[in-house]
């Protein structure tokens, strides 16, 4: 009896277990995830409201985007309001937020949603592939890199070579801290004054630098300040005032170690030409830097 | 059933409960005070609905760690004290007997942890949340789960490693499934061989973290991921398996 009794609950367990297992089977989230679908999702919502943020022709949509595990990669293809995905080995190992190119088609590679939050960057990924598909967009639509000198710096090459300067920091730190103006609620300065100071400042800052540094610091300024501007302008949409001050603004004007002084830096300028004239990205094709541009309205003034 | 009420009995004269209960009251207070203007997304972490997803993984790791702590000794004490010859004596099969002193472990998590959600409970009542009181009750079951899969494990493994062995992987284990996002993340930065390796044993590591983050989607109102919950039950029940099939020598 008692025998019986065991084998009765020892099958019940069995049982149980295998029930357990087939619904943690059944219920494995395979291909895209659903929080990276959300994501995308909320790219797509934020475009209806948002648009191409003054940039003609620029839609995130248009660029697949690829979420990565770091041994797969789950592509996203918009097409009209739905969407196909497929699977593929990952393009990139490790944790990459990048554009890839595939023959002429640029594409999106982000971290997954589950990565990227661990990473406790401040910015969502929606945001993210907002900043990578605008590097999509400039180099499909202004074939940006291919125009790109072959001699520029890299990025941490350049950086390393202005952080080991004295003068050539101390006068990017000026740059920084002039064009932060815009971004001050608190500063009631003309924005053609800024713009101004501005420029006094970087002719003189150009004459220190060679031209090597010159070119690359333009370039990065120009493809990463306006990848950043898209990205914190999402942010405020999506999060408000508070939240793009807090993780953009709030220390953009501040002089950094490192490549990031090229995002801040771009993206206040953008800041400062939407100040001079709104209508300025409507005509800009990516041909000039953007103290260049500046400083056209500078003259032009 | 005897053998569970006697061995919750026993952890309550040892006073565990008083000081899970401090403890609980102290982590709340501590996060209930005036944050400053730390923001999450744009709101400020004072705001209690953000807080709340924050407590609960703070919440749970203490009731797993007191999980921890309280069932490490349980099976191997029973045996020192030779109290096992007179369950044999009454024809009480060594699984069942098992089973019966991890489900005391397993209730007097239960309580421990009880005690730390009703604090939070309370702070959200005084911060003038009463209105997710039903969904904090409800994040409680989470909390259940969390310290089954620790007291559970810790107690299969006890029967058949030393404590100071059981207690050293059940502190990676736990660590690791509480930080579980963290490590993740390095397994993402490293590639190769290596790389591959490290993402699959990751995968073994219970999955805590996902637990407390169901639970704070709850609150939310976000959307629960069922298979999170499933995969912490087959974690219980294959250590169960443990509990029915591993033998001491000394019975």
């Amino acid at each position: 009896m008692k025998f019986r009794k065991n084998v009765l609950g020892y099958s019940l367990y069995m049982i149980m277990g295998a029930g357990l297992v087939l619904s943690g089977f059944a219920t494995t989230e395979r291909g895209l995830k659903e929080d990276d679908r959300r994501e995308y999702d909320r790219v797509v919502e934020d475009f209806d409201e948002l648009g191409n943020l003054g940039f003609d022709g620029y839609r995130p949509m248009d660029y697949k985007v690829a979420f990565s595990n770091g041994e797969k990669d789950f592509v996203l293809d918009y097409n009209g309001g739905d969407y196909e995905v497929s699977e593929r080995d990952a393009v990139y190992q490790g944790l990459v937020g990048s554009i890839y190119q595939d023959g002429d088609e640029f594409q999106v590679v982000v971290p997954e949603y589950e990565t990227w939050t661990a990473t406790g960057s401040s910015s969502q990924l929606s945001a993210v592939i907002w900043h990578e598909s605008f590097h999509a967009y400039q180099n499909t639509k202004f074939n940006v890199l291919e125009n790109s000198s072959e001699d520029g710096l890299s990025e941490t090459e350049l950086a390393e070579r202005i952080d080991g300067d004295d003068k050539k920091r101390e006068l990017y730190a000026k740059e920084l801290e002039i064009l932060s103006q815009i971004a001050d609620e608190e500063n009631n300065c003309d924005a053609m004054d800024i713009a101004l100071e501005y420029v006094t400042v970087e002719s003189e800052r150009d004459a220190l630098l060679d031209e090597v540094e010159n070119t690359s610091e333009d370039f990065y300024e120009m493809v990463e300040g306006t990848a950043y501007y898209v990205e914190s302008s999402v942010v405020r949409y999506e999060n408000g005032d508070v939240a793009c001050e807090k993780n953009y603004l709030e220390n953009a004007g501040e002089y950094v170690e490192g490549n990031a002084k090229y995002y801040h830096h771009g993206m206040l300028e953008c800041m400062l030409l939407d100040e001079l004239d709104p209508e300025w990205k409507d005509s800009y094709n990516f041909d000039c830097s953007l103290s260049d541009v500046i400083a056209s309205y500078v003259n032009a003034k | 059933m005897e053998i569970v009420v006697n061995v919750v009995k026993e952890k309550i004269r040892k006073k565990m409960l008083y000081i899970t209960t401090i403890l609980g009251i102290l982590v709340v207070m501590l996060f209930s005070t005036d944050m400053g203007s730390l923001t999450i997304g744009g709101k400020n972490i004072s705001d209690y609905y953000v807080l709340i997803p924050i407590l609960i993984n703070v919440v749970n790791f203490l009731a797993g760690a007191i999980s921890l702590a309280m069932s490490i000794t349980t099976i191997p004490n029973e045996y020192e004290r030779r109290t096992s010859h007179l369950i044999w004596a009454r024809g009480v099969g060594q699984g069942k007997y098992h089973i019966s002193l991890a489900m005391g472990n397993v209730i007097v998590s239960w309580i421990s942890g009880m005690i730390l959600y009703l604090t939070l409970g309370v702070f959200a009542i005084a911060n003038g949340y009463s209105n997710i009181l039903g969904q904090i009750f409800v994040a409680t079951l989470f909390m259940f789960i969390y310290t089954a899969i620790i007291s559970v494990m810790t107690s299969a493994l006890s029967i058949k490693l030393p404590a100071v062995v059981t207690g050293l992987i059940m502190i990676m284990l736990f660590v690791g499934g509480a930080f579980r996002s963290i490590l993740l993340l390095v397994s993402a930065v490293l590639t190769g061989f290596g790389g591959t390796v490290v993402k699959r044993i990751i995968k073994l590591i219970p999955d805590l973290a996902g637990l407390s983050r169901q639970a704070g989607n709850l609150v939310q109102g976000k959307a629960v991921d069922a298979h999170v919950i499933i995969m912490g039950l087959v974690i219980i029940w294959i250590a169960g398996l443990g509990l029915i099939f591993f033998r001491r020598k000394e019975a």
